[in-house]
């Protein structure tokens, strides 16, 4: 009989003391490169510091610090005694600074920040982060097919985008929300990643757990009005904004057409779906392909009106066959959903196969899900999906690997849907997110 | 009164010297440098001070976060950190919380390995003694519910100490504590149940 939790944890300090000695100051002396790093929460940006990492060592620094310290001290001896006379060489405009971090008097305004004129899709970079002076506004799209995100994390000052693509990057506050109008599901999704481990987010009540990405993401319900986000400094109520009161900050110019709100009218028609190819395009019933995670919501699917094509120990290589046939059938219609990746990897030829059959002439709205799964290679996977929209036009993601961290239901092995509410869940997601109403 | 003749290099001499100066040049920075000296020995004392200090504690928040390789590692660069920056430490108010969150930084520099993947292997704490499902089962929780289960059950930190580093409520550390003890039995149960 193994020993209780609680026990083999305390058992577990004998062994992570063996694997982890105590750092000496030896061990700092044998460090060899400079470390640059800032703690978020006092992070700040230049321009010429983005991305640029500093050579040498602290030793080289401290001698270097040493050196400028005598330098200003002979130049004021020197000044002193010329009585401060213009032409002073060797003076403080000669000091050579002290490398390293940069000075938070140099970090940018929130004007500054907006001059930079960061393009639509690119990664926000926060200047002077200062949790709990901060808020975060997040804005309804009433394009879902655009990702907004606007912080004002920045003293002084708000900055903001949109994104047409869900990547973040590491160490950033971040945030989107999707919104459907249409149904009265959970439809918004929340994505804020912190580095600050006093950072937690709280909707109607309850603490959301971070992803093992340090990634908070919520369900959450479209009569929530605000959410609060707890930072050191204490917390911040964050409204969450509708369409019709809050117009979205900034326009993406690189966001995809609103092909989800055209194709919604579409299906909304009185005649029955149908893959039929005597049937019109826009009559053909939305087509779901995907492995044994889909296949567990096949019914639920069905019944919101997709044909669903999904198998256990499905491959991104069956898909690709897959399409081609229905391509070549011309059964395709205005709307293909893809959830593949969970048994095996899925490449960027896989993917780029895979469109090659999904024209956006042909194919209005393309939706790949994300993979959730304890195995090495859904990280990747998910990566090269959320990458699709800014190659593919008619491709959204919908992030099912965030709602399935924290979704009842879902069975022991992390990847399957248990319940019938994880089941009807996905479904009423996917339904959510491509427009379509049974 | 001021002297306004330039600067003339070499040339100087004694008789255009401002003759309020009593110190000349020489000793001024002879005096600057033996102080800096001092100044220095004085500094490198206090920073090991310092570091016998704060060293446990650090390491043990960044191995229960991150595991004991990725975890000391953190440990050695944030205390690189501290001593680059040990002015601006000096005044922080909660140092090894401050160093924490710049070990966290230091380990999503280590480069390109997965966060999934670095976090917790369980070949970094194989041992006989425990369950060979206990470290996957940590690795699953999430980095909060990680640090907290292991600072309260593994190194025996008590929970305001918790919240302390960690800049969060005493509430909040005791959810993250029940959640992950749950977590934990539920999926030790069920492997071993299997």
């Amino acid at each position: 009989m193994p020993a209780d939790v609680i026990e083999q944890l305390r058992m577990l300090r004998d062994v992570l003391d063996v694997h982890a000695a105590p750092v000496t100051l030896d061990d700092l002396r044998r460090t060899k490169m400079t470390i640059q790093l800032e703690p978020e929460s006092t992070n700040v940006i230049h321009p010429e510091s983005v991305g640029h990492t500093e050579p040498g060592n602290r030793w080289t620094k401290r001698a270097l610090a040493v050196a400028a310290v005598l330098v200003v001290i002979v130049g004021l001896a020197v000044l002193g005694r010329q009585d401060r006379a213009a032409t002073t060489p060797g003076s403080g405009n000669d000091t050579p600074s002290t490398v390293g971090s940069p000075d938070p008097s140099t970090a940018l305004t929130a004007d500054e920040l907006a001059a930079l004129d960061i393009p639509a899709g690119s990664t926000l970079r926060v200047a002077k982060v200062l949790p709990g002076t901060g808020t975060v506004s997040v804005f309804d799209t009433a394009d879902r097919s655009q990702i907004c995100m606007a912080t004002s994390f920045v003293e002084g000052g708000s900055s903001g985008g949109c994104t047409d693509s869900g990547v973040v990057s590491t160490g950033e506050y971040w945030s989107f929300v999707q919104h459907s109008h249409s149904r009265s599901v959970p439809a918004l999704l929340l994505g804020i990643t912190a580095t600050d481990i006093g950072f937690s987010v709280t909707v109607n009540g309850r603490i959301v757990e971070p992803d093992a990405d340090g990634i908070w993401y919520a369900l959450i319900p479209l009569d929530t009005s605000e959410f609060t986000i707890t930072t050191n400094d204490g917390s911040t109520v964050v409204p969450l904004g509708h369409p019709e009161t809050t117009p979205p900050v900034v326009a993406s110019p690189g966001s995809v057409p609103n092909v989800a709100a055209n194709q919604s009218s579409t299906t909304s028609s009185t005649n029955p779906p149908s893959t039929d190819t005597t049937v019109p395009v826009a009559n053909r019933a939305p087509i779901a392909i995907g492995d044994q995670v889909m296949l567990g919501a096949k019914e639920q699917l069905e019944s919101a009106g997709f044909v669903v094509d999904a198998s256990a120990s499905r491959q991104a290589s069956d898909v690709i066959e897959l399409i081609r046939g229905l391509r070549t059938e011309g059964r395709l219609g205005n709307t293909v959903v893809i959830h593949v990746g969970t048994n095996g990897e899925v490449t960027n030829d896989d993917l780029a196969a895979i469109m090659t059959n999904l024209p956006p002439e042909e194919v209005a709205s393309v939706w790949f899900l994300t993979d959730y799964a304890d195995r090495p290679w859904i990280a990747a996977n998910n990566q090269r999906i959320m990458a699709l929209p800014s190659s593919y036009t008619n491709v959204q993601v919908g992030y099912w690997h965030a709602f399935a961290a924290s979704l009842p239901g879902m069975a022991t092995d992390g990847v399957h849907l248990a319940s019938n509410e994880a089941k009807q869940t996905y479904a009423e997601l996917i339904a959510t997110w491509t427009g379509i109403t049974p | 009164m001021a002297v306004t003749k330039p600067y003339q290099g070499d040339e100087r001499s004694s008789a255009e010297v401002d003759r309020s100066f009593s110190i000349p040049v020489a000793d001024w920075s002879s005096w600057w440098v033996l102080l800096l000296m001092a100044m220095s020995a004085r500094t490198e004392g206090a920073f090991a001070a310092f570091v016998r200090e704060v060293e446990p504690r650090l390491r043990q928040a960044l191995v229960a976060t991150y595991g004991p390789v990725d975890g000391r590692e953190a440990t050695v660069d944030a205390l690189s950190w501290a001593w680059e920056h040990w002015d601006r430490l000096r005044d922080v108010r909660n140092p090894s919380g401050y160093l924490y969150r710049v070990g966290q930084s230091a380990v999503r520099r280590f480069g390109s390995r997965p966060l999934p993947v670095s976090v917790f292997r369980a070949t970094d704490v194989a041992s006989p003694d425990l369950s060979p499902e206990l470290v996957p089962a940590l690795a699953r929780l999430s980095s909060q519910q990680r640090t907290v289960v292991l600072l309260v059950h593994a190194y025996g930190w008590s929970q305001a100490d918790v919240a302390t580093l960690l800049e969060i409520n005493a509430s909040t550390v005791r959810e993250h504590m029940n959640r992950a003890i749950a977590r934990l039995r539920d999926e030790l149960e069920v492997r071993n149940a299997c």
